[in-house]
């Protein structure tokens, strides 16, 4: 009886807490006080910006824009928009446990268990009443055709306009061009819908925060090849690289990145890492790991391992030149070297291991997730012609279904094993 | 790829050319363009009350056996439904 009337107020309960503004401003409190006092300054940033961002949203505070990770959100803060992402909350559905609610909410209204779970996640939660109603939705063709048929699926829904920024396969000037020209277009019909003019400075000002977001995340990033590495490899792929999609081109964004490099610095001067006796270091290859709870990074350090970089943190866009910022933004996101022909994120994976001179690599296998997992026995063929290891680990990012911690932990050790090995 | 709604609209003219009374989407396993699609359009079908099934496949005989038990069932319904009409 008890249990039953648990299990009805639960749902009811987590839906009124997810939707009150009073927990937004309760959690952003939480990160400008609480965290900052408790010595995770960075955390605390990431926290009170969420909390901000989520709070207008629900409140409708300016025309809300769903967009995907791989969008250029700069343009979004130039305009005075509420940003909404709906990868970051499925992460942290996985997080906090409701994945596995969402996820079924999704496979019942046919989405395949064989699609990437955050995009099953996410629609779930909309699906949930979790998720603060779009104004407009944005997406990008890269890294996956995911985004562009979800979001667009989305848009339906709400009725609302759907954008697919096409970004093209090939770097060249012409795309360049293209893709810059779409941008322009794009930005305009959004600021069209909000009955304002676009002011350019505010997208000049918003490319100086990116770049000055930019210029510490390379400080940071160089930090890292320090032994210890001072930053865990968990946190560098959730709030960390949180940071890295959504902040460029906010004041948080900028004031993120240089706070990190500042408790980066203090660690490598005091010494201090993740692991203190780094008997192993290694390089983490896909842009996520699993976000529910899980003991994959725990395992890892308790064994000497660090995962002292991913190749989801590095910079590998030029400074943006406030004087074309449209071409700017068009040149960032072509640059990504994920974008294109394998061989370009096969020589990044490949550098990224002699510059922070890993002793293996772990390659994260994400279920359902096509454009990464096509690649990686290319990369693993790659990386051991030069004679370092690959483990390809298959795993599930935000379906905890998929992950077995006995198994996992099997090819870990199996994997560590390897590397003293070959000592 | 971003208009799916164009990609439905030729199967509703489709079931109407060929007068069919129900869809078998069959999907490649991991085929994202086509999984993501379902969704809509099952919802969409049966909006306009034409049954659907779905079919996921891998180009290996060993789904052969549960294929055929879900075309039964399915070709049962239908001709339920037609002799409901
Ligand atoms: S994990 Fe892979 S499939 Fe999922 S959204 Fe990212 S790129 Fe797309």
């Amino acid at each position: 009886m008890l249990g039953q009337l648990r299990a009805t107020l639960r749902p009811r309960i987590t839906n009124g807490l997810l939707k009150h503004a009073l927990t937004y401003q309760f959690l952003a409190n939480l990160g400008r006080f609480g965290y900052s006092n408790a010595g995770r300054r960075t955390q605390g940033i990431w926290l009170d910006f969420t909390a901000g961002q989520l709070k207008s949203a629900w409140q409708g505070e300016s025309l809300v824009v769903w967009g995907n990770a791989f969008f250029p959100f700069e343009l979004l803060y130039a305009l005075d928009v509420t940003p909404h992402r709906p990868e970051t909350m499925a992460a942290l559905a996985a997080k906090f446990g409701l994945n596995r609610e969402a996820i079924a909410c999704a496979e019942s209204d046919c989405y395949s268990p064989d699609v990437c779970s955050f995009y099953r996640c996410a629609v779930g939660l909309d699906m949930e009443g979790l998720l603060p109603r779009p104004d407009i939705i944005v997406a990008t063709s890269c890294l996956c055709d995911g985004a562009g048929k979800v979001f667009h699926n989305l848009s339906r829904q709400y009725g609302c306009d759907f954008f697919l920024l096409d970004v093209p396969y090939h770097d060249t000037p012409d795309a360049r061009r293209y893709l810059a020209g779409q941008l322009e277009e794009l930005t305009l019909t959004i600021a069209k819908k909000q009955g304002k003019p676009f002011k350019i400075d505010r997208l000049i000002e918003a490319l100086a925060l990116s770049n000055e977001a930019r210029e510490y995340l390379i400080k940071a990033n160089a930090l890292r090849k320090a032994v210890p590495c001072p930053l865990p490899g968990g946190d560098a792929i959730s709030y960390v690289l949180d940071m890295q999609f959504f902040g460029p081109g906010s004041p948080a964004g900028a004031r993120f990145f240089k706070t990190l490099y500042e408790e980066l610095r203090g660690r490598v001067d005091k010494g201090r890492g993740a692991v203190l006796e780094e008997k192993y270091r290694l390089l983490w290859m896909h842009y996520i790991k699993p976000y529910y709870p899980n003991d994959i990074f725990n395992y890892l350090e308790s064994k000497g391992a660090s995962v002292c970089f991913g190749e989801a943190n590095h910079v590998y866009w030029e400074p943006m030149d406030p004087g074309r910022p449209f071409e700017s933004l068009a040149a960032k996101m072509l640059s990504n070297p994920s974008v294109g022909p394998l061989e370009r994120r096969a020589g990044l994976a490949l550098k990224l291991a002699e510059t922070y001179r890993v002793d293996g690599v772990i390659n994260f296998s994400h279920w359902g997730c096509r454009q990464s997992s096509g690649g990686e026995y290319v990369i693993r063929d790659v990386m051991q012609k030069k004679g370092i290891p690959v483990l390809i680990l298959d795993g599930d990012g935000a379906d905890s279904r998929n992950y077995s911690k006995e198994q996992t932990r099997l090819r870990l050790e199996a994997f560590l094993e390897m590397l003293e090995a070959k000592r | 790829m971003k208009d799916n709604q164009r990609r439905f609209d030729h199967v509703f003219r489709l079931i109407e050319e060929f007068r069919a009374e129900g869809v078998i989407f069959y999907t490649l396993k991991f085929c994202d363009p086509f999984l993501y699609d379902l969704p809509q359009l099952k919802e969409q079908l049966a909006g306009r009350g034409v049954p659907a099934l779905v079919l996921e496949g891998d180009y290996t005989p060993g789904t052969l056996g549960r294929v055929r038990t879900r075309i039964e069932a399915f070709i049962e319904m239908l001709r339920q439904y037609a002799r409901a009409a």
